[in-house]
């Protein structure tokens, strides 16, 4: 059993991520919906054909370049510009095509950072938690859609 | 232990199911991936299970070697949205042959709730809804192979029912051998955009831009006081054509999830009815067991015209798709009285035997797959659908297209002086494809 579990990691965030959005602690939900799509897509990346490293990550160097950092090795929202930028790294194309197409709001996490977690609350950008909120249950859709067609 | 194949698994899995002991309810239920493999799904949570049972799930699902995704039992704990999951339309009544005990005895036929996960043709599966918007009658033209005169029998019906006063659309959805249109449009006269280029614009958010330049008027309605609209696969001037078509079959994002092929080309041809509100639309589908061709089929069809020739290759392939169907009564029963069995190249020696053959192994055919078994002490039938071998209006009953070399290699653009058909050679070839296709027409709108 390798230590990390993407799509376990993904549910087990949006899940809490929720009860936190019920209790009215925006930040750490909206915190939690970034790292819940992250943990989705690295997921998906895997679903699709990426190889992982020994723990079952992604791996950190350029499968190409081994003096650079795997353009997958990070957080959002980078990583999802990096999955539509350097589509030609995922092995199945087309399965990842469709499931791409399960989150037409990816776009959403452009103003989420994990730099938050360092934020004063004023200076958090509140009213966006709804929008990462729905982006991250697109990213909980597409993982359902991975998991009945085996790939997960 | 012999080596488990795709064909024997399902039937393990659903042997497994007829073990007593099982709680009612709910009832389980089967997942297929991409792969082929299988889990059972249970609608509820694990804890609401009997674990002693879900032990007994969790080994038939090992049983299943190369063919279990996994040993994890689904239920609701292993999705976000167990709702959306168990509740898709994309499961079906599937009717699963258990084959023979040791002692060769035959066990019977199981019903399972199944969720076919596949990577294309899941449209061969997915009939429209109930509450579909009414539209004008949809006939669609299929062939398992190309060279069997499927684009030619198109082109002379809507000139029939041109000349019978219908307005009448023709879409090509055979993209991948586009040239529908080059039989009813010179190349001048062709419509700036093809349906390649609205899946792409349409892809992309703008396949309304394109949607008024799309269609042309064919003159091969010249002489008739209806016309002939033509969507093309392919738009003037073409150079890009490979690259539009690489791209064409892409799933695009949408606000209520992902728009797959099947949803958008009916979109198209609901959007395309609405513009130009023709009597009748012909759709030119793509031949074989495509994708294209079952989202014309099962999914747009009023009516589906099979044309076939009389070889195994033909009734191979027709038993292959109907045999799809009928392990899943509710999409056989939405499509069955939809077909139409359409008996190309009729030969001119020997023709009465010949289609009596034909006819004969179509009723084989359907009688086999598609139409319901008859009981032996049949009192009352009526509630069965199983039409009389020489039932001319049903769908095994093959309306015959006759061979004639006028039409080969035939372009229906040239007038009779130049060497084109006369209007009585067209009548002679496609008059009773014409003839039944209108009386179909007619019968809906009567």
């Amino acid at each position: 059993m390798t230590t990390v579990l993407y799509e376990q990691a993904a549910r087990r965030h949006l899940a809490d991520a929720e009860t936190l959005l019920n209790q009215g602690r925006l930040a750490n939900a909206g915190q939690l919906y970034g790292f819940a799509a992250e943990c989705g897509l690295k997921a998906m990346l895997i679903a699709c054909g990426v190889s992982p490293d020994a723990d079952g990550g992604l791996p950190k160097h350029h499968p190409a370049n081994s003096r650079r950092t795997h353009p997958f090795y990070k957080h959002m929202p980078i990583l999802k510009d990096n999955v539509a930028t350097h589509g030609q790294l995922i092995p199945d194309g087309l399965l990842s095509s469709r499931y791409m197409a399960s989150m037409p709001n990816l776009a959403h996490f452009r103003g989420w950072s994990t730099e938050h977690r360092y934020w004063a609350d004023a200076s958090l950008p509140f009213n966006l938690v709804p929008n990462w909120q729905s982006a991250a249950k697109e990213v909980a859709t597409m993982l359902d859609q991975a998991k009945q067609d085996g790939n997960l | 232990m012999a080596t488990l194949h795709f064909n024997d698994a399902l039937r393990m899995a659903a042997r497994s199911l007829r073990d007593e002991t099982l709680p009612e309810s709910p009832k389980i239920r089967l997942i297929r991936d991409v792969y082929g493999r299988l889990r059972y799904a249970l609608d509820c949570s694990l804890a609401d299970y009997p674990q002693d049972e879900l032990l007994k799930l969790q080994a038939a699902q090992g049983a299943l070697g190369a063919y279990a995704t996994s040993t994890e039992v689904l239920s609701h704990d292993s999705f976000s949205d167990p709702k959306a999951v168990f509740g898709s339309s994309d499961w079906h009544r599937t009717l699963v042959d258990l084959g023979v005990d040791e002692d060769g005895e035959h066990v019977g036929v199981t019903e399972v709730q199944l969720l076919d996960r596949q990577i294309t043709g899941q449209d061969w599966l997915r009939p429209p809804a109930e509450n579909e918007v009414p539209h004008p009658h949809r006939l669609v033209f299929f062939g398992l192979k190309g060279g069997v005169g499927r684009s030619t029998a198109l082109c002379m019906t809507a000139w029939g029912l041109a000349q019978r006063g219908k307005r009448v659309l023709l879409i090509d959805f055979d993209l991948e051998s586009p040239g529908l249109s080059g039989l009813l449009l010179p190349a001048s006269k062709l419509a700036d955009f093809g349906v390649v280029d609205w899946l792409l614009e349409d892809a992309v958010g703008q396949g309304d831009s394109v949607m008024q330049h799309m269609v042309a008027a064919s003159p091969l309605a010249d002489t008739t006081v209806g016309a002939i609209r033509v969507v093309s696969a392919v738009g003037r001037d073409e150079q890009e054509y490979l690259a539009k078509l690489s791209r064409a079959y892409a799933d695009v994002p949408g606000a209520n999830g992902p728009q797959r092929m099947g949803v958008r080309m009916r979109r198209l041809v609901e959007q395309l009815e609405a513009q130009e509100k023709p009597d009748v639309v012909l759709i030119d589908s793509r031949a074989g067991l495509h994708d294209l061709a079952a989202v014309s089929i099962t999914g747009l069809a009023d009516t589906a015209l099979l044309f076939a020739t009389d070889g195994a290759q033909s009734w191979n392939g027709y038993r292959q798709l109907f045999a799809h169907w009928q392990h899943r009564p509710d999409v056989a029963q939405h499509v069955r009285e939809r077909l139409v069995m359409v008996r190309a190249l009729t030969p001119k020696t020997d023709r009465e035997a010949s289609v009596r053959a034909f006819q004969r192994s179509a009723y084989e055919l359907f009688s086999e797959t598609l139409y319901d078994e008859l009981p032996v002490d049949a009192a009352d039938n009526e509630e069965l659908f199983h039409p009389g071998e020489k039932d001319e209006s049903a769908p095994h009953f093959p309306i015959l297209v006759n061979w004639d070399e006028q039409f080969q290699e035939f372009n229906p653009l040239l007038r009779p002086e130049e060497g084109g058909a006369t209007p009585a050679q067209i009548e002679a070839a496609f008059g009773l494809l014409i003839e039944r296709l209108s009386n179909r027409l007619e019968g809906e709108t009567a």
